[in-house]
């Protein structure tokens, strides 16, 4: 069975790589980076299946790669992690976010919200071509 | 503290909120990597396993616990941006208590937020009616003895609300001079609130009583 893919973008190295790894345990095939700019780049390369985005970063912000992701990558699915407050939440999701989770995160509540993404009729309607 | 110098401090703080909420997520990835690696660990394979899981576990709890206490401290912050919002009284109840509670129980108060209407709303100041009920709450845990409570409440007529901070237990005698020692120091930010201030010595039903009166419908 082919894995999900996940690529975590945060400037915050150690929580991203501590967050790779878990995520690999349970099955996942994920990558980090660390800029806006990085992420573009591995996307572009390589598109996964679920984009795990910091809003606060510096250099290029989570809103401008979630704009950029939406623009050129339709189908990827964004899910936003903020520290902030649900206004970035509610932001990001007018922006086409699929979700929104505030830091520090907890690992079921994000299994939960992947499986939905991956799961999600939106996603087969981009396929499509919709 | 004028309005652009409040605003500045919470902008700073609201920052530094954000970036203790990264720590604390780092700190439970971290210790949540640990435990997945020794949950997946061969039985017999990694000694005391259980208390390793029961440590990380302990952690765990009190990254929730600072989680808790950064995002009212960043509520808090946040609430020196405006100085007239709509204000949900029982969550700046919420936040009042938990930013108050440590200082009360050094001296060994218990502090509540009983809220009896979860919906109560009004326009108003909410950092300087958070300034209000921290200095009474200061106050009266001064004037308490240890083992002795103090409850936030609520209660709303048609033209106003009503915030009652209700002394349960143990208080010293004469307390009630905190009409006569903090309140004349709030005078100012009260007539901004337009709010007023009474102690209650009715038996069983002693405190201080905070009233706000709301606009006049049609009126701002």
């Amino acid at each position: 069975m082919k894995k999900v893919r996940v690529l975590l973008v945060d400037d915050e190295t150690e929580f991203v790589s501590a967050l790779a790894e878990r995520l690999s345990l349970r099955g996942f095939d994920a990558e980090t980076a660390t800029s806006g700019e990085e992420a573009l780049g591995k996307i572009a390369r390589s598109a996964p299946d679920i984009v795990l985005l910091d809003m606060l970063m510096p250099g290029m912000s989570g809103s401008e790669v979630l704009k950029r992701i939406k623009h050129d990558y339709p189908q990827v699915r964004v899910i936003l992690l903020t520290g902030r407050g649900s206004w970035d939440g509610i932001q990001g999701i007018r922006e086409g976010a699929y979700d929104c989770l505030m830091k520090p995160i907890q690992i079921e509540e994000l299994m939960q919200i992947m499986a939905s993404a991956m799961e999600s009729d939106d996603k087969t309607q981009s396929q499509k071509g919709v | 503290m004028r309005d652009l110098e409040m605003a500045f401090l919470g902008k700073i703080t609201a920052s530094m909120t954000h970036e203790i909420k990264n720590t604390l997520a780092i700190i439970q990835e971290s210790s949540g990597l640990l435990s997945d690696l020794i949950t997946l660990s061969q039985e017999g394979s990694f000694p005391h396993k259980d208390k390793f899981l029961r440590v990380l576990g302990n952690i765990n709890d009190q990254v929730n616990r600072g989680v808790d206490i950064t995002t009212r401290l960043n509520q808090f912050a946040h609430s020196m941006d405006e100085p007239l919002i709509s204000v949900n009284v029982a969550d700046l109840l919420g936040r009042v208590v938990l930013l108050m509670r440590r200082l009360a129980k050094r001296q060994g108060i218990e502090l509540t937020a009983e809220a009896a209407d979860r919906d109560l709303s009004l326009m108003s100041d909410p950092f300087r009616l958070q300034l209000v009920l921290a200095s009474i709450i200061e106050e009266l845990a001064g004037s308490l003895g240890s083992g002795a409570a103090i409850a936030l409440q609520t209660a709303s007529a048609p033209r106003e609300v009503t915030i009652f901070l209700e002394v349960r237990g143990a208080a010293k005698p004469g307390w009630q001079g905190l009409a006569n020692t903090l309140f004349p120091g709030l005078k100012e930010v009260l007539e901004i609130l337009r709010a007023r201030l009474a102690v209650s010595s009715a038996p069983g039903r002693e405190g201080v009583v905070m009233t706000i009166p709301l606009p006049e419908p049609g009126k701002a």
